[in-house]
């Protein structure tokens, strides 16, 4: 990218909005995955007609733009990999319109999802969010389809997209969706907005639909012998019907890392489900007796619940505890993102569960499972020492049997985080379908491939490829 | 750049998953908002330094340098990783490798002929007009109680003497904690170690008391590393905790700021509450964010000589906090100053030492 072009951009937003220092262009080189490639420049733009600017500057000199929240996704999806200028989307964060009667809001991308949920809950409303919600901007969380803990009853970020303003590719301002809960009016463009990646335009204003918070909740524990019990349990909760809040499944290997991190005490067995339900006081009474005596059938060795706000926090303390507890378990390896949030039919928890636990042992690596088996979303995480090669052979080898393992299950290899670069190999497979689509939608869009290239569909290669870490000598 | 420091934190540097949790609560990013600045990034620009990716050139040095050392990343990384750790390796591989801001140096030279980081020429003795002596306590002031806020150690002299407190003042230097913050290295810091430890030890002290948070981090933490002490090092107000006396009432309502150095860095957070709470009709409120999440004053790890205006906009928006209460209370001079620096024309909020409070109300 030429001077030149940097002072048009600067123009564009005004000194002090652009950077092309060593600082910057490292920092906006990666995100929380496991790439590195770094860009030319990096530019926080404050209004739509800013970035309205930008798009058609890098369409007319043909410089790649890669559009940025928190830079919090997991699979390199703002990671630079064709160079060029980084959208820093953080300073576009003001909440424009509460219409609570409307039951929607409109928000500009850099709105933190903590943020949003702060001013919401002065009436009594939320939106449901991922657990990085605390920093995550809202553009991001609907450019990945973002979700969390909750999604099982509360859906995903997509769920609550109504509408949106978008930069096009070409640099054209459109509306898209609506603000009414309901629209039929012909392609649901907003929707195929989530879930982008910024690969089809920049979202600069969203309008998106609020839940009403839960008057309480609760929180039971049971512990099981087998995964399969575990999993069985899972299903018959929800088959009873019953959707709880939040369900969480700790495999043996998370129970162990995390009493010898933090002495947690937790039952040594193979699994533990940790079970949310909210509602009203006596609606949450209500579930928690169905799901204790659906724990008790489904043969848990023991379950215990509490609506005691301390020991609810009490509870969850050891899943929250866990990934810190990963990170030390072991003095030479440490936790890397890979394969980390596939999502299987619930009936197939177990079974997954099971199969990652063997190629874990296949391959001597270490990977613990966990994860929202209430939505059949499961986590993974590789220990290992990322500055040596063998131990990124031997992850590639497990990670392909993981994946290949999940599309056998009738599953999909991200369930929360989105495809990036870490994915797109595994994407490409499970996929192959629609590919031809996909790639022409972009083509129709970005006939200049200028919106985050080289991504998702585009992808071409191995995932170990642009590492942020440096191989050392064995 | 030498990396030799920066090698010895390998897990560390790996253990950071870029997730950005830190960006929640980094009191630099908030101010500064672009991603380098948060705790993550200053990490990535570690990395990079111990890899070689990048050079240290202006742009690097400066985020380096832009961390107040105040470890509320650590208590939010999912991971705990040790970011202070880290970010105090860098530094001292960029001050090995010549690479010290001229700010800095200054400090550094100064504590060396005066043992001061002020360029103070007067001795403590000559300061204080007390001569150390045998005693069973003694009060190590610190640079900025002797040279800068005076009244805290008068307060804490003046306290001494009106509990009958057998104390003597010591012929002490720079504790070395600034050396430590902005990068020098051990065997600087092993230098000023030993003098106040010799200085301690002569006077066969068994309690040393400390009004500065960041005197008594060293103590606690650091000086162990050089070498064994045969004394305890207590903050002034664990010492009151542990003491009879009477207090006048105080008729105020009052807030606590918890300064990194004792409260995060050595979890202190109780005994400066409970002297608070000995004080007849008092009315004690917590700030939103208190303990162990307290917010940063932003005076520390060298940001305030450095980049004084960052520090300013960190100090206000903690005092922002405090203005629920009449008087602002701390236990560390530093963190006074800064605070004080962050008070609007138009506030009434009074930001005062607690051992000011504590003398004036001594019966």
């Amino acid at each position: 990218m030429d001077k030149q072009i940097i002072e048009r951009l600067r123009d564009i937003v005004g000194e002090g909005h652009i950077s092309t220092s060593t600082a910057e262009l490292y920092a906006y080189s990666t995100d929380a995955g496991i790439h590195r490639s770094m860009p030319d420049a990096v530019i926080r733009p404050k209004t739509t007609a800013e970035i309205e600017k930008i798009v058609k500057l890098a369409n007319e000199c043909l410089f790649p733009i890669v559009p940025r929240g928190a830079g919090t996704a997991l699979c390199g999806h703002s990671v630079p990999v064709a160079g060029g200028l980084v959208i820093d989307l953080q300073r576009m964060n003001k909440v424009k319109e509460l219409h609570i009667e409307d039951l929607y809001v409109v928000v500009e991308p850099g709105v933190i999802h903590k943020d949003l949920n702060a001013e919401l809950k002065n009436y009594g409303f939320f939106i449901p969010g991922p657990s990085s919600g605390n920093v995550a901007n809202i553009g991001g969380m609907v450019a990945t389809n973002a979700s969390g803990g909750n999604a099982v009853k509360y859906g995903a970020t997509r769920d609550y997209v109504l509408g949106m303003e978008v930069v096009f590719p070409n640099g054209e301002v459109a509306r898209l969706g609506s603000r009414t809960l309901k629209n039929s009016a012909g392609y649901q463009l907003e929707k195929l907005m989530c879930g982008m990646e910024g690969t089809l335009g920049i979202i600069t204003e969203i309008n998106l639909r609020i839940v009403p918070l839960p008057e309480t909740t609760a929180v039971a524990v049971a512990v099981f012998d087998t995964l399969e019990k575990a999993g069985q349990c899972v299903s018959n909760i929800i088959a009873k019907p019953l959707i709880p809040s939040g369900l969480e499944l700790m495999s043996r290997v998370c129970i162990q890392a995390v009493n010898k991190a933090v002495c947690m005490g937790l039952p040594d067995e193979e699994a533990i489900l940790l079970i949310e339900v909210d509602g009203s006081t006596n609606d949450v009474k209500d579930q928690i007796e169905t799901v204790m005596e659906v724990c008790k059938s489904s043969g848990a060795l023991s379950v215990d619940f509490t609506d005691d706000p301390e020991r609810k926090e009490e509870l969850w303390k050891g899943r929250k505890a866990m990934i810190p507890a990963l990170s030390k378990y072991d003095d030479d390896l440490v936790t890397v993102m890979l394969a980390d949030d596939m999502a299987v039919p619930m009936s197939k928890v177990p079974e997954a569960v099971k199969a990652f636990q063997e190629i874990s042992d296949k391959y001597d690596i270490i990977i613990a499972s966990y994860g929202h088996s209430g939505d059949g979303n499961l986590h993974t995480k590789v220990l290992m020492d990322p500055t040596k090669k063998s131990h990124w052979d031997q992850a590639e080898t497990a990670v392909e049997e993981i994946y290949e393992k999940v599309m056998d299950l009738g599953g999909t290899i991200t369930g929360e985080h989105g495809v990036g670069m870490t994915k797109a190999p595994f994407f490409l497979k499970e996929r192959q379908c629609s590919l031809n689509a996909m790639k022409t939608i972009k083509m129709a869009l970005d006939p200049n491939n200028i919106m985050n290239p080289n991504k998702i569909m585009d992808w071409e290669g191995n995932f170990i490829s642009h590492l942020r870490y440096h191989l050392e000598e064995e | 750049m030498r990396t030799d420091n920066l090698k010895n934190w390998k897990k560390e540097l790996l253990n950071c998953t870029q997730c950005g949790f830190c960006k929640e609560i980094c009191p630099i990013f908030d101010n500064v908002e672009w991603d380098s600045s948060a705790a993550r990034g200053k990490m990535a620009l570690c990395y990079g330094l111990y890899s070689g990716d990048i050079e240290p050139d202006e742009s690097v040095l400066e985020r380096i340098y832009q961390c107040t050392t105040c470890a509320d990343c650590t208590r939010r990384c999912p991971s705990s990783t040790g970011v202070v750790e880290v970010i105090e390796a860098a530094r001292r591989d960029i001050v090995a490798s010549g690479l010290v801001g001229s700010t800095h140096q200054k400090i550094a030279d100064s504590i060396a002929t005066l043992g001061n980081p002020f360029g103070e020429e007067k001795s403590r003795k000559e300061l204080f007009g007390e001569v150390p002596h045998p005693a069973k306590i003694a009060y190590f002031t610190g640079c900025s109680a002797a040279y800068r806020n005076k009244e805290t150690s008068t307060a804490g002299i003046s306290i001494l003497k009106k509990l009958g407190v057998d104390y003597t003042l010591l012929d002490e230097v720079c504790c070395g904690s600034v050396l430590g913050r902005i990068g020098f290295s051990d065997d600087v810091i092993r230098k000023q170690a030993e003098a106040n430890i010799k200085a301690i030890e002569d006077t066969g002290a068994e309690i040393v008391l400390f009004s500065c948070a960041g005197c008594l981090r060293m103590f606690r933490k650091e000086y162990p590393r050089f070498k064994d002490m045969s004394f305890r090092a207590m903050h002034f107000v664990e010492w009151l905790n542990e003491q009879e006396f009477d207090l006048k009432p105080y008729n105020r309502k009052v807030t606590y700021h918890d300064p990194c150095h004792i409260g995060r860095h050595l979890g202190i957070y109780d005994a400066p509450r409970d002297v608070i709470n000995m004080i007849p009709e008092i009315e004690f409120v917590e700030m939103k964010d208190n303990r162990e999440s307290a917010r940063c004053c932003g005076g520390g790890g060298g940001v305030r000589s450095m980049f004084p205006e960052i520090s300013r906009q960190i100090a206000e928006k903690r005092v922002g906090q405090a203005e629920i209460a009449d008087v602002l209370l701390t236990t560390c001079p530093f963190c006074v100053n800064n605070l004080k620096l962050g008070v609007s024309e138009t506030s009434t909020l009074e930001v005062r030492d607690l051992l000011e409070l504590i003398d004036e109300l001594l019966e």
